[in-house]
């Protein structure tokens, strides 16, 4: 369902991504990891075409996204949804209107419908009466969550997590998990999520790959990333200091 | 720097064109930025203009004393006031404060990924953000400076009466002496390119924010730098054009 192949990005001198190549399948959830500042939010940002690579392809269903104009973007993010790490929330605008935009935008659908269609999507995400709030008086987990329900307000095929837990206490964080994990078992979302919070990582992929210099170095299941042979995601996932990564 | 900085206004302005028309979808963020543009700008642009009008009738006065009759005060502060003080200071007092303001929000939205939030809904962030802001701009400086001409000539009235004894018949027939309706429209055209000058310059400088608070606060004081410096520029080439000696 989306492909990169080969993206490369630098910002002036420094190189970010450089050769990543990775397969994401219909309905998989593939949670990247990898060390801070090495590319993760960079490579989602160009699955939703924030940027460009300077050289490789990103495929989305088959289609080449370098050739896109304006048009075919926004045809292609009314099938997307997106988590950013901070939420990213409207401070302008009430919770149900954050989760509708899209649909007020996008839609003829009345003001009176799409606010029903941001309130069951509330209900979705366990905040059932926060629709007239504003994103200033709302705690981090209940921005994440309102930032769920707007990912998922326009029912997406695909669905990227920016560091979805990343300062959240753990119970919180595990809601949130929980959340993603319903979404890809029910709804059979296609979904990449990028963090280094291994124990989200362990509870919504279906894959997870480790970013490191650039490039995708190893990738495992869940289930077999504690007996994993390869070195680099071995080191991270016990934090080790010294190793291939060093 | 600077060529990538012109490189981008000149990309909105065309983006702001090709979608103006997307302003008759949006009334309702249109209504909310005519109102932060005119209506919340308006008792800010009363206070300067009553004091616009009244120094520029006593700094005439002073000039012209021994000079020319106190019956043409009328004449020299009016037209002054209508073809140029009441839409420039208006406009440096709106850039002060709605350019800024323009230029922290979106320069906000930028930093905390709200605009990049848009693009990833399908949403143009120029048509949902910029456009009303422009239009607004272009709408309500205009009715700004109307009200502004209309208090400061009464400022202007009221020092001559009450500090300089020239009568108020005196001053208004001065006034009406060589009155032109173009001067008054010469004023309002001026203020409605300085709206747009100021919002566009205000939106630009916030979406082109980076890097935090810091880069926020960067933004908004070059928004207010630039758009003043281009409000006096644009200010001599109009008047170059609809002025001809």
């Amino acid at each position: 369902m989306i492909d990169l192949i080969g993206i490369r990005k630098s910002f002036g001198k420094e190189r970010v991504l450089d050769g990543c190549t990775l397969h994401i399948g219909k309905g998989e959830t593939v949670v990247v990891i990898g060390r801070s500042g090495t590319g993760k939010s960079v490579l989602l940002r160009h699955l939703t075409g924030l940027l460009s690579p300077d050289a490789g392809q990103v495929i989305v269903n088959g289609e080449n996204t370098g050739e896109f104009g304006a048009g075919e973007w926004r045809a292609l993010r009314e099938r997307i949804g997106m988590l950013f790490q901070n939420a990213a929330l409207f401070d302008s605008m009430p919770v149900w209107e954050n989760v509708g935009l899209g649909l007020l935008e996008h839609t003829k659908l009345s003001r009176d419908e799409v606010y029903e269609i941001a309130s069951r999507k509330l209900e979705l995400v366990d905040l059932p009466d926060v629709q007239e709030k504003y994103p200033a008086e709302l705690s981090g987990g209940m921005k994440k969550r309102v930032a769920l329900a707007r990912a998922i307000a326009r029912d997406p095929d695909m669905i990227f997590y920016d560091e979805p837990t990343t300062g959240l206490d753990p119970i919180t964080a595990e809601v949130i998990n929980e959340l993603i994990v319903r979404l890809r078992d029910h709804l059979k979302i296609t979904a990449v999520a990028v963090t280094h919070d291994m124990a989200s990582a362990r509870k919504i992929a279906d894959r997870i790959v480790l970013l490191h210099d650039g490039k995708i170095v190893g990738e495992e299941t869940p289930a077999n990333i504690d007996a994993t042979s390869n070195p680099y995601i071995r080191q991270f996932i016990r934090g080790e200091a010294r190793g291939p990564m060093e | 720097m600077a060529v990538d900085g012109v490189g981008r206004f000149t990309l909105l302005v065309l983006s702001v064109l090709s979608n103006w028309t997307a302003i008759f979808k949006s009334r309702g963020r249109l209504a909310e930025q005519m109102a932060f543009v005119g209506v919340t700008s308006l008792p800010l642009i009363v206070l300067t203009s009553i004091f616009v009008g009244a120094v520029t009738t006593w700094q005439t006065a002073y000039q012209i004393k021994n000079y020319v009759p106190m019956r043409y005060l009328g004449t020299a502060v009016g037209r002054a006031i209508m073809i140029e003080l009441a839409p420039v200071l208006s406009a440096l007092v709106v850039a002060g404060r709605v350019g800024a303001g323009m230029a922290a929000e979106l320069g906000t939205m930028k930093v905390t990924d709200q605009v990049d939030a848009l693009e990833c809904m399908g949403i143009d962030p120029v048509r949902f953000l910029v456009v009303p802001r422009v239009v607004a701009g272009l709408i309500m400086m205009p009715i700004l400076v109307v009200f502004a001409d209309l208090v400061a000539i009464g400022g202007a009235m009221a020092v001559s009466v009450i500090f300089l004894k020239v009568p108020q018949e005196t001053f208004i027939s001065g006034f009406k002496l060589f009155f032109r309706i173009s001067d008054v429209t010469a004023g309002l055209s001026k203020a409605a390119v300085f709206g747009l000058i100021l919002t566009l310059v205000g939106c630009d400088q916030g979406l082109g924010a980076r890097g935090g608070a810091l880069g926020v606060g960067r933004a908004t004081t070059r928004a207010v730098v630039i758009a003043s410096v281009s409000i006096l520029i644009a200010d001599y080439l109009i008047a170059v054009i609809m002025f001809r000696q």
